[in-house]
Parts: C-alpha cells; sequence; structure tokens
C-alpha cells in the first residue's frame, strides 16, 4: 500500500489505480503515510512548516461544515431554450417536407400504377368472370360511396356491349 | 498524471461532498501554507489559528473553484486574505505586499527570507526535522539518495529519472518508495508525539 501512495503522490498511477488508492487513503495508517511522505518532500525543499500537525483540526471542523455540492465542471452544458426552438422547427419541417414529397412522388407514379392496376384488373375481371347483367341488376344495392369503385366495372360493361355484336 | 492532476482530482472529489478529499490537500499543503502566513502573522499560535481558517475558507469557496489556476495558487491567494482581515480585525497594521507573488506560489522558493522570520521555537522545530530527514538521506544508498533527489527536489517524472539514471521505471518507482520508506521511519517519531502531531 505504501508503495502506490508513493507513486499516487508523484502523480504516477494509472486513472482506475488512483480510485482505489483515494478510497484506500481513508484508513488512518495510509492517511499517515501520506502526511509523512508529504512532509520528507517539504523537507527536502526547506518548506518545513512552523506549527503542528493541523490536518485533526481541520477535520473536526470540516465535520461540522454543511458539505460542499459543487456543479461538475466536466458536465454537459444544457441546451440553450432557442436550441429547442430550432430543433423543433427543424423536425416541423422535416415532417411537412416528408410529407409533401410522398404526394408529389405520387403523382406521376401513382397514376401509372393506377393504369397498370386498372389495366391489371381489366384483364383479370373479364366478361367469362362477372356478368355485366348480373351487375347492372345489383347496381342498386351498391352504396352510393361505392360509385367511383364501380367506374372500371361500368367501362368493362362497355367494352362487353361492343364485343358481343 | 502531475502533481496538479493530483490535486485537481481532490478537488473534484472534495466538490462532489467527499471532506475526506479536502483533508488530504490539507495533510499536504499545510506546512506550505503555515509557512507562507508565519511570514504575516508571527506568533506561532496565531499561524495556526490562521492556517486552520485558511483552510476552512477554502472549502466554503470550492464551489467557486474551477481550475483555472493550480490549487496551491487558490488556496495561497485566499490565505494571504484570511491573515490580513485577521491582522486588521486584531488592530495590527497588515502588510502591503507579502514580499512574493503568485508565482512564488509555485515555488515558494523563498526559504532563506522565512529563516530570519520565524520564531525561534518555529525555527528549532524546523531545524529538527530538517536535521532527521538530512541524516535519513546521507544514510541512503546513492541510488535511492539520487532518485529521491531528482523526484523531490528537482521535481523530475519517473521517466525522466528513468533517462537520467539509465534504468527501467519500475526500477525508478521502487528506489523512490524506499527511500521515502527509509527517512520515513525515522521521521514517524517525531511526527507523533504523545498523539499531538508536529512536523
Amino acid at each position: 500500500m505504501s508503495e502506490e501512495i508513493s507513486r499516487l503522490m508523484d502523480g504516477e498511477v494509472d486513472g482506475i489505480e488512483t480510485h482505489a488508492l483515494w478510497h484506500s487513503l481513508r484508513h488512518r495508517q495510509a492517511m499517515m503515510t501520506w502526511t509523512c511522505y508529504h512532509a520528507i518532500g517539504d523537507a527536502l525543499r526547506g518548506e518545513v512548516g512552523v506549527t503542528r500537525d493541523l490536518r485533526e483540526d481541520v477535520a473536526k471542523r470540516l465535520a461540522v461544515e454543511p458539505t460542499v455540492l459543487a456543479p461538475s465542471a466536466s458536465a454537459p452544458p444544457r441546451p440553450a431554450t432557442w436550441a429547442w426552438a430550432v430543433a423543433a422547427t427543424l423536425a416541423a419541417v422535416a415532417v411537412v417536407g416528408w410529407t409533401a414529397w410522398s404526394l408529389v412522388d405520387a403523382t406521376p407514379a401513382g397514376l401509372s400504377g393506377s393504369v397498370v392496376a386498372g389495366s391489371m384488373r381489366g384483364t383479370e375481371i373479364g366478361p367469362s368472370t362477372v356478368s355485366a347483367d348480373y351487375l347492372l341488376a345489383h347496381q342498386e344495392y351498391a352504396p352510393s360511396a361505392m360509385l367511383q369503385g364501380m367506374g372500371p366495372y361500368l367501362r368493362d360493361v362497355a367494352v362487353t356491349r361492343e364485343v358481343k355484336p | 498524471m502531475g502533481d496538479r492532476e493530483v490535486d485537481q482530482q481532490l478537488v473534484l472529489r472534495a466538490q462532489r461532498g467527499d471532506k475526506h478529499a479536502f483533508e488530504l490537500l490539507v495533510a499536504k499543503y499545510q506546512r506550505k501554507l503555515g509557512r507562507l502566513l508565519s511570514r504575516l502573522v508571527r506568533d506561532p499560535a496565531e499561524v495556526e489559528d490562521v492556517t486552520q481558517e485558511a483552510f476552512i475558507k477554502a472549502y466554503r469557496a470550492l464551489p467557486s473553484f474551477r481550475g483555472d489556476s493550480a490549487f496551491y495558487t487558490w488556496l495561497y491567494r485566499i490565505a494571504i486574505n484570511t491573515a490580513k482581515n485577521y491582522l486588521v480585525a486584531m488592530g495590527r497594521r497588515a502588510p502591503t505586499s507579502t514580499g512574493f507573488d503568485h508565482e512564488d506560489a509555485e515555488t515558494f522558493e523563498d526559504a532563506e527570507q522565512l529563516r530570519d522570520t520565524a520564531t525561534p521555537e518555529a525555527e528549532l522545530l524546523g531545524k529538527q526535522i530538517a536535521t532527521t530527514v538530512n541524516r535519513a538521506m546521507e544514510q541512503l544508498p546513492e541510488d535511492l539518495r539520487t532518485a529521491i533527489t531528482l523526484r523531490e527536489i528537482e521535481g523530475l517524472s519517473y521517466e525522466e529519472i528513468a533517462t537520467v539514471m539509465n534504468c527501467p521505471i519500475g526500477t525508478v518507482r521502487s528506489r523512490i518508495f524506499r527511500a521515502r520508506e527509509s527517512i520515513a521511519a525515522e521521521l514517524r517519531p517525531l511526527l507523533d508525539v504523545d498523539g499531538n502531531r508536529r512536523w
């Protein structure tokens, strides 16, 4: 332990080891070693103090002092209000832009897709599959909201009639 | 990690509520600070009081310490102001200048000046410590004495000492530790006398 303290006071230990050593220095013997080694250094540099050891007296006074809790200097700063406003604006623009792009993109592609779908539907639903008479006979049961959906069928019927003669 | 980084780590721990970390700083700097304050406040008992007060004021002011300067430089300013306020409160005139500036707070090369101003009791106490350490140094093998001298007096890192002494860093580490332990064996009885520790 004393060798680790010796290296610690010289700043020759890595971060993980330092953390463990700070904990070890809570023990009285380790604290005495820390104090003694520093006293040796001070004596060698001619910095011998003129008072007795004040550490315990200061510790007693510190014990009744309110514990200081300073904000960490390395803590990341909180984003300013304007930063939140900018972020919200960018998000809104992104949503609106994406929606608009989807609509624009759907216009040509969607139309061509509809043509393809319509042609396929026209191909698949031939006169042999669904009787035009049947559709006409049951048209009154179709809800009005479905009228648009009946367009292709009506066209098919017209084609069928042209084919018959 | 250098000496300043060691202090910075202790300060950070103290700022997070670890009072013991601050006690380690007290153990490290009390001699240096007491020596500084003895230039302003001559009586040793008063020096002790002012030194204690300076440490307590520093502890209270820890939230304002941002590490822009070295911890001792910051502590030095607090100590000087504490001493001046003390002298004013006691009706004595505070010196207009301490005779050395903030740069001296880093190196503190004023031992000769202090020898002239210390009280006879303080000087005797200091001489006991110095004599013990010097005697222990003389008894050290040459390689240990060189290693501890390069570290404590010249302030070289282990890597620099390894280059100077042409040996591995592990050997430097071992030599410095063994030197400290040998000196500490002689010094410990002086530091702990009837539970009233001295220097």
